[in-house]
């Protein structure tokens, strides 16, 4: 039984083999792999660090990638790469940065219920932008993971961005996979979740493995 | 069960499986869709509400967070909304019942269909400050399942119906050739060898039907080849090659048959013609001329001859012809012999001979009773007494004065028939016929006829038939005998059957066939218990009116058998288109049965041509133990004769 959820376990993880890695190496160059590689490094903490540790390192390793936008780096108006695609390119809109945080951190230990995609307005950008927001506890103001303002900041913070509305992480992707018309089934939530972390580990749309 | 059922079960069956089956995925993709819409649908209102309640979470402003839930809940078709606060506290909640109308509730319990929900958040600016939570309402989903299932069979019903509709059709169509072969079998059965001409398509019908024609021509020729090679083989042994008229061996048994068979002769003539010196013709203008002469000789004969009834013509030996003429008187039998006489002189005149010396001729009466050398050693005497008279002269042996005197003369004798007939004086007797392999099993008992003589004596039939016949009465005995037999089952019922002989001059006689038509219609005896008999000589003369006969006693069940089968030198063909239920071989083969291979032979032949259509036959005249064996040897089914049973009255 114990067995059984060790596999279940591993068969959810992002971690990245050397298959992955190579095709990476083979596609985008050594520095794609070389990020790669950190990205796994960082998933393989230990996870007994504070969970402020691990924001602070998550979102420090993902915001030294470029801001790009969808239609400069994928040719699309509206593209929502995997965290994978996102550190092989080297750059990501800002969905792109808050997708890769929140399933690294997911990866790390960070449940679920404390983590928001919220979408926002950035004022002085006057734009539609996303953020991933951190609740301690679902009452408490939230900490604000950021691709525009670097540091990690409390929300009361940022004067420069409205608050519209947030969502789970797993079911914000889920519902934006079903909108690019793949296949998304199993209704039970658990499979769910695999089905998410199997696309998480593709490129490009496709599944690698 | 017939085919035609069980196909139609086998598409029933099908059907409802198929039905079942297509049921099956259908409901399961149905209600995965179904579960998929009702979750986004949740989803959807959870959503949107979380999104329009944020603004007014923040204004803690209640109220109108509750006319909101309220107005989508109402508007939409949901189970649950519920309205949280963050620390869990719940602001509003709208419930439904969980009743669904118009669906049954197996269908309920049966397809567990629990309709998803979803939450979203409600936000206060950066703050989460409460939760939403929808639940659709299953009765959607249940209500379209049920519908797909009552839909679904609704189009199963109706394909259904066409599928057994076109299935009776298709196998009614297909199992045609079936009944068809079904009627040609029965039709072989009874020998009536017709094939089926409308072939099937489908192969293992059509090389059924082919294999059932193929099998009706080998029966058909089984037939033919065993009654030609039949018929070869009486010509060969009963007839003169070189006239074609009888030979000595046919002359001898039909004299000997004559002189013993008092049912059916009562005496006539025998008349025999000589060519003189046949054998200086030969010396003198050869062979060929001479048998030249001989063709002439019987032609002459038999066209006089033919000229009276019951004449058996044969070639005794080289120039001797005989012929047999029943029921003839003395003046009739010689007024025959001078004038064959003078016609054989006008040979000479044609040139076949050479001399006028041609022929002498002698003529001596018989009457049943006397033995054949009897009868022959008073024709030489009379052929000595033509020698002695002269050559091309006729002479006559008369009858010995005993016999002569105890029958009164033609007139008396037709007087009396005619009496006889007048008051219905005909007595019935019967004589048994029994199975050849156990004399104690009887098949039918044949009617015989009786007469009441003058002096209260009995006279046998062959007595006074003839003069029946003579004057026409014959239709009038048969209606007699065929009334008393009749009388006679109906007073003792569950009989032996009767066999009744009918006259060939009833037969063209269409007063005779309507007032029997009549008979058989409303007789109140079983018809089984009656077979009519008529002679294969009839059938020869007047095939039509015995065939009338066949169709008419088949029609009312009764029996109907061909008497003296095989006696004339007629084809068996007709036994196909009679099809009497037996035959009877006359006395004229079964005197010399014992001994001579010939007629065991052609009597063995005669049984396989008949068997071989089914026909049981009888033989007739078995008088001893000897004759018994040889015919059950030879396959005989039943026997008759003063060796088995005498004729008794009836």
């Amino acid at each position: 039984m114990l067995q059984c959820i060790t596999f279940l376990v591993v068969a959810e993880t992002l971690l990245l083999d050397e298959k992955i890695l190579s095709f990476i190496e083979e596609k985008y160059g050594p520095a794609a792999r070389f990020r790669a590689e950190n990205w796994d490094d960082l998933m393989r903490l230990d996870r007994s660090i504070s969970e402020k540790e691990k924001l602070q390192r998550v979102n420090d390793f993902f915001n030294k990638s470029r801001f790009v936008s969808d239609i400069e780096h994928w040719k699309k108006k509206d593209y929502w790469a995997t965290p994978l695609e996102f550190l092989s390119t080297n750059g990501g809109d800002c969905e792109d940065f808050a997708l890769a945080k929140y399933f690294t951190l997911r990866e790390l230990g960070v449940s679920d219920k404390k983590l928001r995609l919220t979408y926002v307005k950035a004022i002085r950008l006057n734009q539609a932008h996303m953020v991933l927001s951190y609740y301690k506890t679902p009452a408490s103001e939230p900490l604000l993971l950021d691709n525009l303002d670097k540091e990690i900041r409390r929300a009361s913070k940022r004067r420069d961005l409205v608050p519209v509305y947030s969502f789970n992480g797993n079911g914000l992707w889920l519902a934006k996979e079903r909108e690019q018309g793949r296949l998304v089934g199993k209704s039970s939530r658990i499979s769910r979740w695999t089905d998410v972390i199997k696309r998480m580990q593709g490129l490009n749309g496709k599944v690698i493995k | 069960m017939t085919l035609y059922k069980q196909i139609e079960l086998m598409i029933v069956v099908l059907s409802i499986l198929m039905f079942l089956g297509t049921a099956v995925i259908n409901i399961h993709d149905t209600r995965s869709y179904l579960a998929t819409q009702l979750e986004s649908h949740a989803q959807d209102t959870a959503t949107s509400l979380g999104l329009s309640l944020s603004p007014h979470m923040a204004n803690n402003d209640d109220a109108l967070m509750v006319s909101m839930v309220d107005a989508i809940f109402d508007r939409g078709y949901y189970e649950n909304i519920t309205l949280r606060k963050i620390n869990g506290d719940v602001i509003w909640s709208r419930k439904s019942g969980k009743n669904i109308d118009e669906v049954p509730a197996w269908l309920i319990s049966w397809i567990n269909l629990e309709a998803p929900d979803a939450e979203s958040i409600i936000m206060s600016g950066w703050q989460q400050a409460g939760t939403v939570y929808v639940k659709s309402h299953a009765g959607f989903a249940y209500r379209t399942l049920w519908d797909t299932i009552t839909n679904m069979l609704w189009w199963f019903s109706g394909l259904m119906l066409v599928l057994l509709f076109m299935a009776n059709f298709a196998v009614r169509l297909l199992l045609r050739p079936l009944d068809r072969l079904e009627k040609q079998a029965l039709a072989v059965s009874e020998q009536r060898f017709d094939k089926i001409t409308e072939v099937p398509h489908t192969r293992e019908l059509r090389n059924l039907i082919t294999a059932m024609n193929y099998m009706t021509d080998k029966v058909k020729k089984m037939f033919d080849e065993q009654s030609e090679s039949t018929e070869k083989f009486r010509s060969l042994s009963f007839q003169d090659s070189l006239t074609g008229l009888h030979n000595r061996r046919y002359f001898d048994a039909s004299l000997r048959n004559c002189l013993s068979d008092a049912e059916e002769h009562r005496g006539g003539a025998l008349l025999i013609i000589q060519i003189v010196d046949l054998q200086g013709i030969n010396q003198r203008l050869g062979f060929d001329a001479a048998d030249e002469l001989l063709k002439a000789v019987a032609k002459i004969i038999t066209s006089s001859a033919e000229l009276m009834d019951n004449t058996v013509i044969s070639r005794l030996s080289g120039g001797d012809f005989a012929i047999i003429i029943e029921h003839v008187n003395e003046e009739e039998a010689g007024q025959l012999g001078n004038e064959l006489c003078s016609r054989l002189t006008r040979l000479y005149n044609e040139e076949l001979i050479d001399t006028k010396n041609v022929c002498q001729a002698g003529v001596t009466m018989y009457t049943t009773g006397m033995t054949c050398g009897d009868v022959l050693s008073r024709t030489d005497n009379a052929l000595q007494a033509s020698r002695a008279q002269g050559v091309n002269t006729c002479s006559l042996y008369s009858a010995p004065e005993q016999s002569g005197n105890d029958m009164p003369g033609r007139q008396a004798l037709q007087g009396i028939v005619r009496d006889a007939i007048a008051s219905r004086k005909i007595i019935l007797h019967a004589q048994a016929v029994s199975s050849a392999n156990n004399q104690n099993n009887l098949l039918h008992r044949e009617v015989l006829l009786r007469l009441t003589g003058p002096d209260n004596e009995l006279w046998t039939a062959g007595m006074f038939l003839p003069i029946a016949e003579q004057i026409g009465l014959s239709r009038e005995i048969d209606q007699i005998v065929i009334g008393k037999a009749f009388a006679k089952l109906t007073q003792s019922a569950g009989n032996i059957p009767l066999s009744i002989n009918i006259s060939a001059a009833s037969l063209h006689d269409a007063d005779f066939l309507t007032w029997l038509e009549l008979t058989l219609k409303h007789a109140d005896i079983a018809a089984s218990l009656i077979a009519f008999e008529v002679s294969e000589s009839t059938v020869v003369r007047d095939f039509e009116g015995v065939q009338r006969l066949a169709n008419l006693a088949r029609q009312h069940g009764y029996g109907f058998a061909v008497d003296h089968f095989g006696r004339g030198m007629t084809s068996f063909g007709y036994l196909k288109s009679l099809k009497p239920d037996y035959v009877k071989i006359g006395g004229l083969y079964m005197t010399d049965i014992s001994n001579n291979q010939d007629d065991q032979f052609f009597v063995g032949s005669l049984c396989k041509v008949a068997h071989s259509l089914d026909i049981t036959v009888i033989a007739e005249a078995v008088e001893n133990n000897d004759q018994l064996q040889v015919l059950q040897a030879l396959g005989i089914d039943g026997v008759q004769g003063f060796g088995i049973a005498r004729p008794a009255p009836l």
